[in-house]
């Protein structure tokens, strides 16, 4: 008998920005009306984009979580004993070309059952040199419609699986328990850093200024009324859970670091379960904790 | 004990309270609409002009303030068809065009549409002030600051005094007699707006507004006075100050937050010039002044007013529902409230704002909100559902063009593009959803 590793498992988590606009608002809005999420100032637009690594295009607000989703454990698993992959630990874990929630105001799902789409997995480490990489369609028998055009069972399945009210999992995630206090200090911070911009050329940061006015004033409400959505997201998760399949995935492990071949090809099922959630809604942030398998060829 | 009233007196005090009701939809119905005008007329951008970084923000939450208040109108409006459809009456969604006026017992309310500014904001103020404005108040100066020392708040009681009759009604009325609709032709706000969330009891999240709509059935007196009440203490007329009542899940008035703009609006200079230049009523057909005639945004605008026709033939549908099964009603409610009001009308609206009027001339458009003679209750359930699928492919159809022609390079919609690319989609979509749910051939496939 073969005692050839048969998956890769990669864990990964941390903390991705997500400029979105938030309901009753449009699903396009650039600015935020009426939900609990603004662009303030000269910060760019709200674009819905989940940045799940630093992006110029979506600058980070200051005080704000550390930004960035890493592999925190890798292993092969088979028939013996879980092998660590340590050299792994570390990689960056990344969904590229712009991914969304799309459920476009309750059009396509209710909210808590919409999709991310793209789905561009990509885990990529210099030292060791690696590279996974694999784009998802949605339907892979229909991987060129978008998803606006697609059925409903297909974005469900692909989708999250409702929201939950979960702050234990949020606690033991990300070390915050108490929301409210974590509000009221980084409020703190924001009005010191505004006390000291107001000593400043008043003309030169009078949009830096408006930035923290606007962050202090949602921060106040929150406060002010603790059972708003500013704090109850806080403690507020969607799970996803679906398998990866319908294209071919590219490997790139010159250092031979994952110790066998993935399966790559278009049929090859990989498979990924996370969630996301603890909304900060002040610093457009949210966390995410999951995990990959991706099965070795048996040759 | 009071005499058992007759059958004739019944039935004139009946029809009384009909009309009272009919009167108020039209009302709760007629200011919505010029709370969302002003808002969508507010600039939203550094790069529009003449606003600064620090009026921007002070206007941010002016503009969630104001379309706050005008979810709570369509609140009241829905709950007002509740009451309609409690007593046995058909919901209405009748509206005169802008500018019109309401009148009741020698007062009359003005309703228009209008872009944002300081008068505005005075008008929306005295809308929704207390029936008993006190003398020595803060609110009664700066309104008679604001009204050049001529203010007279007995001039603005209508609304306070329009549904007092009707709780007045509701009390005299026999409760048996009253109270013939079905309940189950009742919505309530999970009816509206069916999210939930795991780890939070659904009874709890039924009985808490959402995005500040609280829709409560109506099954018999009690019921219909708390109605009465929670209008009236949202805003229209609540009974003393209009001040925000106590607690953290307190709201301030509709008349708290429009003073409080009001009086924030001097010191952080904003006025008229921090609102687009946008015309008074516009219209596609209505009077010369505030015709639009620009023909790339007269297609928007004809986009606009199908849509919002579309909207209220829906919900007419929705309120007054007979033998809809529940995927029907699901239809309806997907067509009604998100995405097409959320997603389609508010969207267009903020565009026409952005377009020329005219092809010369600095004015701009605006959502017309006119609702053609035509509409009204769809009364057979078949050809209802397909006369609503075939407006969706007219609507699809106009979003298209829209969409196509702001890709091709027409300058006005350049800036637009990518909305209205996105009102197209959610049309496509929202007719699939409409089709498939209401067992309809769908159109694209």
């Amino acid at each position: 008998m073969s005692d050839a590793p048969v998956s890769l498992i990669l864990e990964f988590d941390g903390w991705c920005m997500i400029r979105q606009p938030t309901d009753p608002d449009p699903y396009d809005e650039r600015r935020g009306v009426s939900g609990y999420t603004f662009a303030f100032g000269d910060e760019p637009d709200l674009n819905r984009v989940i940045y799940m690594q630093p992006s110029p295009d979506s600058p980070a607000r200051s005080h704000g979580p550390p930004h960035g989703v890493f592999i925190r454990k890798a292993q092969q698993v088979g028939k013996g004993d879980p092998r660590p992959i340590p050299e792994l630990e570390g990689a960056t874990f990344d969904l590229l070309d712009e991914p969304v929630l799309e459920n476009r105001n309750w059009a396509l799902t209710l909210p808590g059952y919409e999709p991310i789409t793209p789905f561009h997995i990509r885990i990529e480490s210099s030292s060791p040199s690696l590279v996974i990489d694999r784009n998802v369609p949605l339907d892979p028998d229909k991987p060129d419609l978008p998803a606006w055009k697609l059925d409903e069972d297909v974005l469900v399945e692909k989708g999250a699986r409702g929201l939950a009210l979960e702050p234990e999992t949020v606690g033991r995630a990300t070390g915050l328990w108490d929301f409210l206090q974590a509000a009221v200090d980084r409020r703190a911070a924001l009005e010191k850093d505004l006390k000291a911009l107001e000593k400043k050329n008043k003309k030169k940061h009078e949009a830096k200024r408006a930035i923290l006015r606007g962050r202090i004033a949602e921060l106040t409400y929150a406060i002010e009324h603790p059972k708003d959505r500013r704090l109850l997201v806080r403690a507020v998760i969607e799970r996803f859970g679906f398998p990866l399949t319908g294209s071919a995935a590219s490997v790139d492990d010159p250092d031979g670091v994952l110790g066998g071949t993935l399966a790559t090809s278009a049929s090859a099922t990989w498979r990924i379960d996370f969630w996301m959630g603890a909304w900060d809604a002040d610093a457009l942030s949210c966390f995410v904790e999951g995990a990959l398998s991706i099965p070795y060829t048996s040759s | 004990m009071n005499a058992p009233m007759s059958d004739a007196v019944f039935m004139r005090r009946r029809a009384r309270l009909v009309s009272l009701l009919e009167q108020a939809a039209e009302l709760e119905h007629g200011v919505m609409c010029q709370y969302i005008f002003a808002a969508v007329t507010m600039k939203k951008t550094h790069e529009e002009g003449g606003v600064s970084w620090a009026q921007l923000e002070a206007m941010r939450p002016w503009r969630g303030h104001i379309m706050l208040v005008a979810r709570e109108e369509m609140e009241h409006l829905g709950l007002v068809l509740n009451l309609l459809t409690a007593i046995g009456e058909a919901p209405t969604l009748n509206r005169r065009a802008f500018p019109f006026s309401v009148s009741y017992g020698g007062l009359s309310q003005e309703l228009t549409l209008e872009p944002f500014s300081l008068p505005t904001m005075v008008r929306f103020a005295l809308i929704e002030m207390p029936e008993k404005l006190l003398p020595d108040s803060e609110a009664w100066k700066t309104l008679a600051e604001h009204t050049n020392g001529v203010f007279d708040p007995a001039r603005f009681d209508l609304i306070a005094q329009l549904y007092d009759e009707v709780a007045e009604l509701i009390q005299e009325l026999p409760e048996d007699r009253l109270f013939i609709g079905p309940p189950e032709a009742q919505f309530t706000t999970p009816d509206i707006f069916p999210g939930a969330i795991r780890g939070i009891d659904p009874s709890a999240m039924a009985k808490k507004p959402a995005y500040n709509v609280a829709m409560r059935a109506v099954i018999d007196r009690a019921s219909a006075l708390e109605v009465v009440d929670q209008i009236r203490e949202e805003g229209e007329g609540a009974k003393e100050h209009g001040g925000p009542t106590e607690g953290p899940d307190a709201q301030p008035s509709h008349f708290q937050l429009f003073m409080d703009i009001l009086e924030d609006m001097g010191p952080a200079g904003v006025g008229a010039e921090q609102a687009r230049p946008v015309l008074a009523n516009p219209t596609l057909d209505g009077p010369a002044e505030g015709r639009v005639t620009h023909p790339v945004t007269r297609k928007v605008m004809a986009l606009f007013d199908a849509c919002y026709e579309t909207l209220l033939l829906s919900l007419m549908r929705y309120f007054a529902h007979t033998d809809e099964s529940e995927r029907d009603l699901d239809a309806l409610q997907q067509a009604s409230f998100f995405p097409m009001m959320t997603t389609v009308i508010r969207p267009l609206a903020e565009c026409l704002t952005l377009l020329p009027a005219r092809e010369d001339g600095p004015e701009t458009a605006g959502p017309s909100f006119v609702i053609p003679p035509g509409v009204r209750f769809l009364p057979h359930r078949d050809a209802a559902f397909q006369l609503l699928s075939m407006r969706y492919d007219a609507m699809v159809e106009m979003a298209q063009e829209l969409s196509q022609l702001s890709q091709l390079g027409v300058k006005v919609l350049a800036p637009l593009g990518d909305r209205l690319t996105q009102v197209y989609e959610t049309l496509w979509r929202s007719r699939l959803n409409l089709q498939r749910t209401a067992g309809l051939a769908t159109t694209d496939e």
